[in-house]
């Protein structure tokens, strides 16, 4: 089967629903922001940790989604054909995400204890890197430099893959091809080091250069999971219907399931090399990790954010079932904020002295659904403004061209 | 050979029919025609996986995956404990001042065997289960059956199937639309 303009462009079903999510997303974002006001200004010291994490939850999607829209054009699949045009869209939110980078700037005392003068006066170690990496306005030119090649990114993927259902010839997909080799390794090379500029640094006593990797798979697997979330909940209208197929939501599901594991394992290669040096500058990290509520966290995190979705996910039927996969896939998402939060929140605290960060957890909903409702006002609207499923993509048309071959099985509409 | 059908106990000796097709699309649709009158003890060979033969063959459940859990579970289990015995009690070490029971440290080993069992359960349990090596097959009998490794795609109608009637499942088979439809010998 493969697809029209007309049929491929959402129905009047599908924008209704459209609609409904653009409303409650216009809510969240404005009580959410207007919250999120009201933190900034009342309680900064707890509010701009937990803007961070929602901050980084959210940009981690925009950035996974478009390294995710170059990976798909090199090795192509079937899993692309529900998720390419939620993966551009979701893309192209980066740039609402940099005008929101703007509050951390303006909160950096606030964001990082190395823009404490305090803290860089008490320990030399900080005061080390203040005076060159961390100096703020170097650490404001690289978040400009991440952000002018990420958005240059997504703005190519978008608009080249759009031409493309325009025209017959392949010449946008032959540059997409051409560009996106280079521009996935860009795409990794400054995200992590965004992850080590914006997270890694809330201790900067500390350094591990598996951190940047354990974000990117972090950030992948929040992506995979949200527009899995997004794409089941819609797959009752048309085109949704269509092109999540049985065998794509296998696929999609192995996806969740490879890149749960590949968290795990990233997460844990960094633990085990701290753990058997046992370095006093570097076990610091996981000693303000694992004490007190944080410890239970940490055990969280181990039950539910690996052995939990990777026990559901093992199974073959679950992963063909949006009954199964759609619960597995939200499960994720809350980890992943969760995880976030277990990486960002304790930054630089005194493991014996500080307590568990309760008065942050109100500013970190609120962040997650002012963000989230700005990005999903801006997502829904690029969406839907395209074709739901590239026209003429070349490796779209491979993966229906090769599905049509072997129709036999999982070509069934859930 | 009881039943209804008096052919089949004269020619006990024939392992079943064999048809021969050139495509693996056409193989999928005949097998899913020959389920669904009822054929249940056939079998089909072709040179690569076809997706979506296992389940027109009526093949909906398969007792490898269970395995492979069990003797990844298995694996994971003994490396640990193998450890746990041998770091607390065979030979208990001062390793960098850490306590004897350090579980983190064990943790690649029994990734490693997880993996090894799994891997053990799942080469041998798919042997136990498809019965494989064999050293005869009757279905070798079949005239230019080694082009099942090629590009041929087979369907064998077993003959201790119920339903099997000699004349009446070549005729069918004759239907489907074959290069050629055999008598497999034992």
């Amino acid at each position: 089967m493969s697809f029209g303009t007309a049929d491929a462009l959402a129905g009047p079903d599908l924008n209704a629903r459209f609609d409904a999510i653009r409303s409650r997303a216009v809510l969240f974002a404005a009580v959410g922001l207007g919250a999120c006001l009201l933190g900034a200004l009342v309680f900064p010291a707890s509010f701009f940790p937990a803007y961070l994490t929602a901050f980084l939850f959210w940009t981690g999607i925009s950035v996974a989604s478009i390294g995710l829209c170059f990976l798909h054009r090199l090795v192509g699949g079937g899993w692309g054909l529900p998720l390419r045009r939620p993966f551009e869209a979701a893309g192209s939110m980066i740039v609402v995400l940099a005008v929101l980078f703007i509050p951390i700037l303006l909160g950096l005392p606030y964001t990082y204890p190395w823009a404490d003068r305090t803290v860089a006066e008490a320990d030399p170690l900080v005061a080390q890197k203040v005076k060159i990496f961390l100096e703020p306005s170097f650490f404001a030119t690289r978040a400009a430099i991440y952000f002018v090649i990420w958005a240059l990114g997504a703005f190519l993927v978008g608009s080249w893959s759009r031409q493309q259902d325009r025209r017959e010839d392949q010449a946008p997909s032959r540059r997409l091809t051409a560009l996106a080799g280079p521009a996935l390794v860009l795409t990794f090379l400054s995200t992590s080091f965004a992850a080590f500029d914006w997270a890694m640094s809330r201790d900067p006593d500390w350094y591990s250069t598996i951190y940047g990797a354990m974000f990117v798979v972090g950030a992948i697997l929040s992506t995979l999971a949200f527009l899995t979330v997004f794409t089941i909940q819609n797959a009752a209208y048309e085109p949704v219907k269509s092109a999540l197929t049985v065998g794509r939501l296998n696929d999609i599901g192995n996806l969740l399931l490879a890149f749960t594991m590949l968290w795990a394992y990233m997460s844990f290669s960094q633990f085990i090399i701290i753990w058997m040096g046992n370095l006093p500058e570097e076990v610091i990290w996981y000693l303000r990790r694992t004490q007190g509520v944080w410890g239970a966290v940490a055990l969280a995190l181990i039950a539910f954010g690996f052995f939990a979705p990777f026990l559901a996910l093992l199974q073959r039927e679950h992963k063909r079932n949006a009954g199964w996969v759609l619960p597995i896939a939200s499960w994720i998402l809350v980890m992943r904020v969760v995880d976030l939060s277990w990486l960002i929140l304790p930054g630089y605290s005194k493991p014996d002295e500080a307590g568990f960060p309760w008065g942050s957890l109100p500013w970190l909903l609120a962040a997650l659904a002012g963000i989230g409702g700005v990005w999903m006002i801006g997502f829904v609207g690029r969406l839907r403004s395209a074709p739901l499923i590239p026209l003429r993509d070349p490796r779209i048309l491979d993966a229906l061209a090769h599905e049509a071959a072997h129709q036999h099985n999982g070509g069934a509409v859930l | 050979m009881s039943g209804p059908h008096a052919h089949g106990q004269e020619a006990p000796e024939v392992y079943g029919l064999m048809a021969e097709f050139d495509d693996p699309d056409r193989l999928v649709e005949v097998t899913r025609g020959a389920y669904e009158r009822g054929f249940r003890q056939m079998e089909a060979y072709t040179p690569f996986p076809v997706e979506g033969l296992d389940h027109a063959l009526g093949y909906f459940r398969n007792k490898v995956p269970r395995t492979t859990f069990l003797g990844a579970v298995a694996g994971g289990l003994s490396g640990f404990l193998l450890q746990c015995w041998s770091a607390i009690y065979y030979y208990p070490h001062d390793i960098a001042g850490k306590p004897l029971y350090s579980w983190p440290a064990f943790i690649p080993i029994t990734f490693e065997t997880t993996v090894l069992g799994g891997a053990f359960a799942a080469v041998f349990g798919m042997l136990y289960f498809n019965g494989l090596p064999k050293l005869y097959h009757p279905v070798f009998n079949a005239p230019s059956f080694a082009l099942a490794s090629d590009d041929r795609f087979f369907l064998c109608i077993q003959s201790r199937d119920p339903l099997f009637d000699p004349e009446e499942t070549l005729a069918f088979l004759e239907t489907c639309g074959p290069r050629s439809v055999s008598v497999v010998p034992y």
